[in-house]
């Protein structure tokens, strides 16, 4: 019945639109008169359907990269400083990242690990490989997917090269988190590249690994 | 399911597309001829253009909860076309509280949704069906801050998108604001839009005569 009603609303409010551009513009609520529970399982199935688009994703070996990327803008912007973002590290490190992993959740954002093989550290001490925790991933979108990531944390991508400030993503795990809005840098054949949301990019842009070590420590 | 899929690839053809070209997305102008978006689809235009809100307790967590039904009623008690409740009201919709620990704290996300199930960042102009909200739980440990995030993020749910520079404060829509009640700017002038390009609040969104 509930999903009867959904193709019933969205043909009328489609024929709503169509009026809105020579009439009046309303807006019928498609919602009028369901029951909440129908309400909830319209909702719970689209957060379904996009689940399993993000499990079919995965495990059809798709490159994330081909997605459009999407920022999810936040409240905060993280880090504002270099000082800021060096106290709010406990570890600093060059790596590279070999895979990423995704896990759908109907009830919540999807969740990327990536597991990242240690080339230097400037501070902490950790094992050869890491596993890094980040919000977002493939999501299902009208055009074919996207990629959201969280506007301060760019998602880590496999093959990419990278300096990473961190702090442990739980005291009961042994996974990190970047340090929101200033945990990320690409290593590119010019030196350090910084996200373009990064408040001091022009700061460590262009700079070696043992430099931004040295920045940082 | 299969006929869900049936009933959402129609509603893909003949729902307006998610992103609209020169449409001022959190500027405001929703309700004005020229853009087939309203910006929330419980919108009601001609019952003085009011715009209601039901928020949603799924974050287990009662600090995080009390701090987002405050942030509701301060928009409820404010100037402008928007009601939120935590109780249903006629023609309300959704807006979920949700946790995701996973988040650096203090922080908040808001996650807007079509009635295609599209789900993206707030700048991302739609016809907003439902709304997810996610703060993770060591939020509790930036009490000034509790309230202006919920708040903000209502601001999100209502199609505001962000205002001024971040930290400049100007607005509940800036980021990292500190700020507790929707101001001026949020709500916007009357009549609705007729303020400057980009500031024209919740009123231009909806034409909100109130």
């Amino acid at each position: 019945m509930s999903l009867l009603f959904i193709l019933g609303a969205g043909m009328l409010v489609g024929v709503t639109v169509t009026l809105a551009q020579t009439g009046s513009k309303t807006w019928l609520n498609p919602d009028v008169g369901r029951s909440d529970a129908d309400r909830a399982m319209t909702i719970a199935q689209l957060k379904d359907r996009n689940a399993k688009w993000v499990e079919d994703f995965v495990s059809s070996g798709r490159d994330p990269r081909q997605l459009p990327v999407v920022q999810l803008e936040t409240w905060s912007t993280g880090a504002s400083s270099v000082a800021d973002a060096r106290s709010q590290s406990t570890v600093v490190v060059s790596g590279t990242v070999l895979s990423t992993t995704y896990t759908a959740d109907p009830n919540n954002l999807t969740e990327s690990v990536a597991t990242v093989r240690m080339n230097g550290i400037g501070r902490g001490a950790l094992p050869e490989t890491i596993q890094v925790d980040q919000v977002g991933g493939p999501a299902w979108s009208p055009t074919g997917g996207e990629l959201q990531e969280l506007q301060g944390d760019p998602l880590l991508l496999p093959a990419q090269d990278v300096v990473l400030l961190l702090v442990p993503a739980s005291s009961s795990s042994d996974s990190y988190r970047t340090v929101y809005g200033a945990g990320v840098y690409w290593i590119t054949g010019s030196g350090l590249r910084a996200p373009e949301s990064n408040p001091f990019a022009s700061e460590v842009n262009g700079l070696s690994v043992e430099a931004a070590f040295a920045l940082f420590d | 399911m299969g006929a869900l899929l049936a009933g959402i690839a129609v509603s893909s053809v003949i729902f307006p597309s998610a992103a609209y070209a020169g449409h001022q997305y959190g500027g405001g102008d929703c309700w004005q001829y020229g853009t087939p978006l309203t910006c929330r689809v419980s919108w009601a235009s001609g019952d003085h253009h009011h715009v209601y809100l039901r928020v949603i307790n799924q974050l287990s967590n009662s600090t995080l909860w009390n701090a987002a039904v405050t942030g509701c009623s301060h928009w409820n008690g404010s100037p402008g076309p928007q009601y939120c409740h935590t109780t249903p009201y006629t023609n309300d919709s959704w807006v979920y509280f949700k946790r995701n620990d996973q988040i650096g704290a203090p922080n908040g996300v808001t996650y807007n949704c079509n009635v295609n199930g599209y789900c993206s960042d707030v700048i991302q102009a739609m016809n907003i069906y439902w709304t997810e909200i996610y703060e993770p739980k060591d939020n509790t440990n930036y009490a000034s801050v509790l309230v202006p995030i919920a708040a903000h993020e209502l601001g999100h749910a209502l199609a505001l998108a962000h205002h001024g520079a971040p930290g400049s404060n100007v607005a509940l829509m800036t980021q990292g604001t500190t700020r507790t009640y929707p101001n001026s700017i949020d709500i916007g002038p009357q009549p609705p839009c007729s303020g400057a390009s980009g500031a024209s609040g919740v009123r231009c969104i909806y034409n909100g005569t109130l």
